[in-house]
């Protein structure tokens, strides 16, 4: 079977009698049990041919995809493995929840069901999504996709080499800092971090919670609005999901675009020495193109953007440090071997169940406990935090006389495992022009625009106002489709 | 600034036991991310206001608290209690834990 590039795809297949559902979660199956690039942690073969069953059976008796019921109709879906799963395992890439096994499952795990998706299993990630490269992985990093001995980016790193590589049709990630767009920026395939509060978190394990919001890795743009149609909306579970409003991602896809009202703001920040030349050449190509389809082009301000990193490593690791602290083998997670309830004391038996968390969250924890530790907390949390508002202002003034902001993903392409794995600084500055969207809160995707000359996908960005998610994804579409 | 010291002392916080070998290497790396992270300070006072904890700035939304019945495991349990070790982390319906004195 040749790789399916689209949902729809797959739904012209089965309404053709091309394949079945199940005959489609095999074919699936078989692959990720062939691939070396170790993007799956946990392979749900069992519930994959449920699903898939029951969708045969579904289609036997209605003749044709039930697309407006269930838009994810039998469709071979990936989950980062930082999303709960009722009686599926869930490690969060990490040794200290390698045996967890959830009593429930995340409101977005409920909604992709709901819509028919075939859950093949749980996909690699940088341990608690605390990483750009999927290095941090206690189970192995992840290939990219195309180019061994590179990194596929990350923290969804599983999710973005398995969309790309042909494992599974579409994916969920997360995103706290850029963990859903640079990985689809280095592996060449869209990546949507939605506005903070548009999806349910309720069932995502926390990494840093004012930041952390989950999304789709797909093949296409409107793949991605075909999952943020299904997983966005209200959660009264999650008391951060906005209420109320509620957008049609696919259904604006449809609308002409008027151009002449379209502005995109190019900030000079983000355009700095130490962007890749091949990088930079590509998102000049990518402004000529909006310009020709007779956007308005225009230099605007981010005068804060230096000191994203910054006040991100302060305010995610102190989120962090304290989300963390429930890790203390009790209620779950893995005890060390020959630890007892019944010897020692409660606070050895802490230390030693926490020694499982591996070298990058022992950091996180470490800094962020830190910064928001007495005598300290006003000269890093506290500062950080007022800059966070700078950064803020920074967007909404320049969201007065634009409506979008265009820069790449990352200064560079893929680069080599281990090339920064020893330098915690340089991997964190990978981060600098994914950050901001998160500080924010801002609605923010990844669309591929070119490769490098050693064929290395590169990424455009696109951030847009508070809520502007569905704009975002029609001006998004609209690039995507430009050849 | 004795990074060694502050490492020990912040591992000691956040209940993480750290070997000798790994306070020097985190206490280097945390210095170098701590020297970067120092550009904060140059921000001007005059242009800082109030701290933005949270993108949206939302007023806290509340739900009815209502008790549901908990779902049971096989063995009749609440299945909240199913992930705590299954060998040593449970009486019961109570979680084992070594004495706190």
């Amino acid at each position: 079977m040749k790789k399916i590039q689209s949902i729809a795809e797959v739904h012209d297949g089965f309404d053709n009698k091309a394949f079945t559902p199940l005959e489609l979660a095999q074919e699936y199956l078989g692959r990720i049990h062939a691939s070396q690039l170790n993007a799956f942690l946990t392979v749900s073969e069992e519930k994959a041919i449920f699903q898939a069953k029951k969708a045969t059976a579904e289609l036997m008796k209605w003749g044709r995809v039930p697309r407006e019921a269930q838009p994810l109709f039998g469709i071979p879906f990936g989950l980062k493995d930082n999303l709960v799963t009722q009686g599926l395992r869930t490690t969060c890439g990490s040794r200290i929840l390698e045996n967890y096994v959830p009593p429930y499952s995340a409101t977005v795990v409920e909604r992709v069901e709901k819509a028919g998706a075939v859950i093949l299993g749980k996909l690699n990630m940088d341990e608690f999504a605390m990483g750009s490269s999927n290095e941090n992985s206690a189970f192995g990093p992840v290939q990219h996709p195309t180019h061994p001995g590179y990194v596929p980016g990350g923290s969804s790193g599983g999710s973005a080499s398995a969309v790309a590589a042909g494992l599974c049709v579409a994916a969920l990630g997360s995103d706290t800092g850029g963990s859903i767009r640079l990985p689809a920026s280095f592996c060449g395939v869209t990546g949507v971090k939605p506005t903070y509060g548009r999806v349910s978190r309720y069932g995502l394990v926390a990494f840093a919670s004012s930041l952390d919001q989950i999304g789709p890795l797909t093949n296409s743009v409107r793949d991605s609005a075909t999952v943020l149609d299904v997983i966005s909306g209200a959660d009264p579970m999650d008391s951060t999901s906005i209420q109320g409003v509620s957008e049609k991602y696919v259904a604006g896809l449809s609308a002409p675009m008027d151009w002449s009202k379209v502005r995109i703001g190019i900030p000079k920040e983000y355009f700095v020495s130490g962007v890749q030349a091949e990088v930079a050449a590509s998102m000049q190509d990518a402004i000529k193109w909006f310009e020709k389809q007779g956007a308005q082009c225009v230099s605007v301000t981010l005068p804060h953007t230096s000191y994203a990193v910054s006040v991100y490593y302060v305010v995610a690791v102190s989120e962090a440090s304290s989300n963390l602290a429930r890790f203390d083998g009790v209620r779950f997670g893995v005890r060390p071997e020959g630890l007892s309830s019944s010897q020692g004391d409660l606070l050895s038996f802490y230390k030693q169940v926490r020694t499982r968390f591996g070298d990058e969250v022992k950091r996180r924890i470490l800094l962020g406990t830190f910064a928001l530790s007495s005598g300290y907390s006003d000269q890093y949390y506290q500062k950080a935090c007022q800059v966070r508002r700078l950064i803020q202002q920074d967007f909404t003034a320049a969201f007065e006389k634009v409506d979008f902001i265009l820069g790449p993903v990352a200064p560079t392409t893929a680069f080599k495992l281990g090339e920064k794995s020893q330098d915690p600084l340089q991997m964190y500055l990978n981060d600098i022009f994914t950050i901001p969207a998160n500080l924010a809160g801002l609605p923010a995707l990844s669309v591929p625009c070119g490769k490098d000359s050693a064929g290395l996908p590169i990424g455009l960005h696109l951030a847009g106002r508070l809520y502007s998610d569905s704009e975002l994804i029609r001006i998004a579409d609209a690039f995507e489709r430009r050849a | 600034m004795d990074m060694n010291a502050i490492s020990r002392s912040v591992a000691k916080l956040a209940r993480l036991e750290l070997s000798e070998e790994e306070v020097t290497t985190f206490s280097d790396q945390l210095k170098q991310v701590l020297t970067y992270i120092d550009q904060l300070q140059s921000v001007p006072e005059s242009s800082l206001g109030a701290p933005l904890y949270h993108p949206l700035e939302l007023p806290t939304l509340l739900r009815e608290d209502q008790a549901k019945t908990p779902q049971l495991d096989s063995e009749g349990r609440p299945s909240m209690l199913s992930a705590a070790s299954q060998t040593d982390g449970l009486i019961g319906t109570a979680y084992k834990v070594p004495p706190i004195l």
